[in-house]
């Protein structure tokens, strides 16, 4: 039986570690500028702007724990008839997608996912509801899935 | 661009379309004028004594008629550029004289076609044919207009292509207008009606209503107590609350449902008069809901997902996901053997009606504090076709998805649940008012409805695509045994 956690009922297989650093490196280049600015102020003009700075760094270092354990909790498997997506560890959800409810598959990578060799995959059905993407798969796997999806999705179509 | 087969709309057409300016316009000259346009008459006969008057109004008189036959121009100009076809494979239409418009819609895309009939079209007896495709926004083609008998005959002949065209499941077969004329259109099977008083005493029995009530008693005891320029504060939610249940009755007075084949067709409207078709294999998932003061009653409402329709699309649309608006208990379940096709869902569904059967899945008693009014409501009951949700406390409501058309499934456990050993399941359905849903249901129950899902989803989807039709035609019986 298919469990919201756990490891049996199923072949789960986790994404790229790599998503983790992807998303590290985002947050990072997000907030370290508005810290920056946040310091320098404190430094020459106000000094309680250090108590905002000080916030940012902690939400920073909590970012830097948070997105590790998020991109661990991510893990999706193909089941005879459905792709399964685990995501979450304290608000856990758990979506599966027939096969043959799947209309097309979207396959995304921006310049710095590109870099280090990751894609998402976004599996689209009839409803825009489904929430079925796959974050952060290493490029080569995120192609042969798509490929296997579409595969299965025109094999196992059903008219809508 | 051949004009082969091309036909025209009927000529006063433009004039239905622009019609109530062009009244306005002739009636607020004339009550404006009527004075001095009588006077000026009145001078005319009398040999012109006061000629100064009298040549204003027949100046301003002369003005309007060129500005009336400008408007009788273009509109007869619009009327020649508007022409249809009906092709090999599908509709087509020509639109605009500087901008020509050119849109058609296949006949294996056809969704929908409905009749509407504005109050001037009706007093003229003319109908627009509208023809809904799949795809979202202003995807329909519409041809108005036409004498009634004429769009009726239209109407009845494009489902007729529609459905030809379908069940050769799209193998590029050209269909031959002319020759679907001649097929015989299915009887049609009477489902409902439901009488105008119902649909007063469902308006009077709803919560605008009470709101309405409320709002008046508030009024006359701020009145007595000498706080009367208080109420006037009122009266916008009073007009608001009013004009919804208004809207209401005008909308669904002298409702019909039919059957005719596998298409079930709606007519309704005070004023404007509409006909709506809703093609069976279309429907995704149905809704019933009782609002609690029509529960003495058996009342329900009863709400579908149609697949294609609109996705985000205007108001009219949204408001035709609503197919009956109150029908009795019998009715809906008449309806809901239509819809399903299946006898068996309906008799799971009405004996969620009548009590709580044994193999309704409800909440743990350790949920009773999440949801104390409505907890023992809250569940499911995994049936032979459908999976069927049931919830609600005030407003009882129950939705049913055939297994083969859940999108996909989402369960879920926040915090709480865990430490609870809760988990809920989203049944994603298309875009539709129907979102089947059990919030906080034991986490191996939902686990194994999960299980159940994948098993019968399957099941119902190879049925489907095995060619035998089986679910959602309404006259196949016995389908997976």
């Amino acid at each position: 039986m298919l469990r919201l956690q756990g490891g049996e009922g199923a072949d789960w297989q986790p994404v790229s570690p790599k998503l983790a650093r992807v998303r590290r490196v985002t947050a990072t280049a997000t907030l370290l500028p508005v810290s920056l600015a946040l310091a320098f102020s404190a430094v020459h003009l106000w000094w309680w702007l250090a108590v905002g700075a000080a916030v940012l760094v902690l939400l920073w270092a909590w970012l830097m724990w948070l997105l590790g354990v998020q991109v661990r909790a991510i893990s999706w498997a193909e089941l005879p008839e459905e792709l399964a997506i685990r995501k979450g560890r304290v608000w856990r959800r758990l979506v599966t997608i027939p096969y043959g409810r799947i209309q097309y598959v979207d396959l995304t990578s921006g310049p710095y996912k590109r870099q280090v060799g990751l894609a998402d995959i976004t599996v689209n059905t009839a409803s825009p509801a489904s929430s079925g993407d796959i974050p952060g798969l290493p490029a080569e796997v995120a192609e042969e899935l798509r490929v296997r999806l579409a595969a299965r999705g025109e094999a196992q179509r059903a008219g809508l | 661009m051949t004009d082969e087969g091309f036909v025209r709309v009927h000529p006063v057409s433009p004039f239905i379309r622009g019609g109530l300016i062009v009244l306005g316009v002739v009636g607020y000259y004339v009550s404006q004028q009527i004075d001095s346009i009588a006077g000026a008459i009145g001078g005319l006969d009398g040999g012109g004594g006061q000629g100064g008057g009298g040549r204003w109004v027949l100046l301003q008189g002369g003005i309007l008629v060129l500005v009336v036959l400008g408007a009788v121009v273009l509109g007869l100009t619009s009327w020649w550029f508007t022409r249809y076809r009906l092709g090999d494979d599908s509709i087509e239409m020509h639109t605009g004289a500087l901008f020509r418009q050119h849109r058609q819609v296949r006949y294996d895309r056809i969704q929908a076609v409905d009749i509407v009939r504005p109050l001037l079209a009706r007093l003229t007896g003319l109908s627009e044919v509208r023809v809904e495709s799949a795809g979202g926004g202003d995807s329909h083609l519409s041809i108005a207009y036409l004498r009634v008998a004429d769009a009726e005959a239209m109407r009845e002949l494009l489902l007729g292509l529609a459905e030809r065209v379908g069940a050769t499941s799209g193998a590029a077969a050209p269909v031959d207008a002319g020759e679907a004329v001649g097929t015989p259109v299915p009887a049609s099977q009477h489902l409902l009606s439901v009488p105008p008083a119902r649909v007063v005493a469902s308006v009077l029995l709803s919560g605008e209503a009470i709101v309405i009530v409320v709002v008046a008693v508030v009024a006359i005891v701020l009145a007595v107590a000498g706080l009367g320029p208080a109420v006037g504060g009122a009266l916008p939610l009073l007009v608001i609350t009013a004009g919804r249940a208004l809207v209401r009755l005008t909308r669904w007075w002298g409702l019909t449902v039919q059957l005719r084949g596998s298409t079930l067709t709606s007519q309704r409207g005070l004023t404007d008069t509409r006909t709506s078709s809703v093609p069976l294999h279309r429907v995704q998932a149905v809704a019933i809901e009782q609002p609690w003061l029509w529960r003495r009653k058996g009342w329900w409402s009863l709400e579908v997902n149609v697949a294609g329709a609109e996705i985000g699309s205007a108001s009219e649309g949204a408001s035709d996901s609503e197919l009956v608006p109150v029908a009795t208990t019998g009715e809906v379940m008449r309806l809901l053997e239509v819809l399903t096709g299946d006898p068996v869902t309906t008799a799971e569904v009405g004996s969620l009606i009548a009590g709580t059967p044994a193999d309704f899945v409800g909440q743990p008693r350790r949920a009773r504090w999440l949801h104390p009014f409505a907890h023992r409501r809250i569940g499911y009951l995994a049936g032979e076709r459908a999976v069927i949700t049931r919830g609600g406390w005030l407003d009882h409501s129950i939705q049913i998805v055939p297994w083969g058309r859940i999108q996909s499934l989402t369960l879920a456990q926040g915090p709480l649940s865990r430490r609870l050993d809760l988990a809920s399941a989203h049944f994603v359905s298309t875009v539709g008012p129907v979102s089947p849903h059990v919030t906080h249901l034991d986490r191996a129950s939902i686990e194994a409805l999960r299980g159940h899902t994948e098993a019968l989803a399957s099941r119902s989807r190879r049925d489907e695509s095995e060619g035998s039709a089986c679910f959602p035609r309404p006259d196949t019986v016995d389908c997976h045994r």
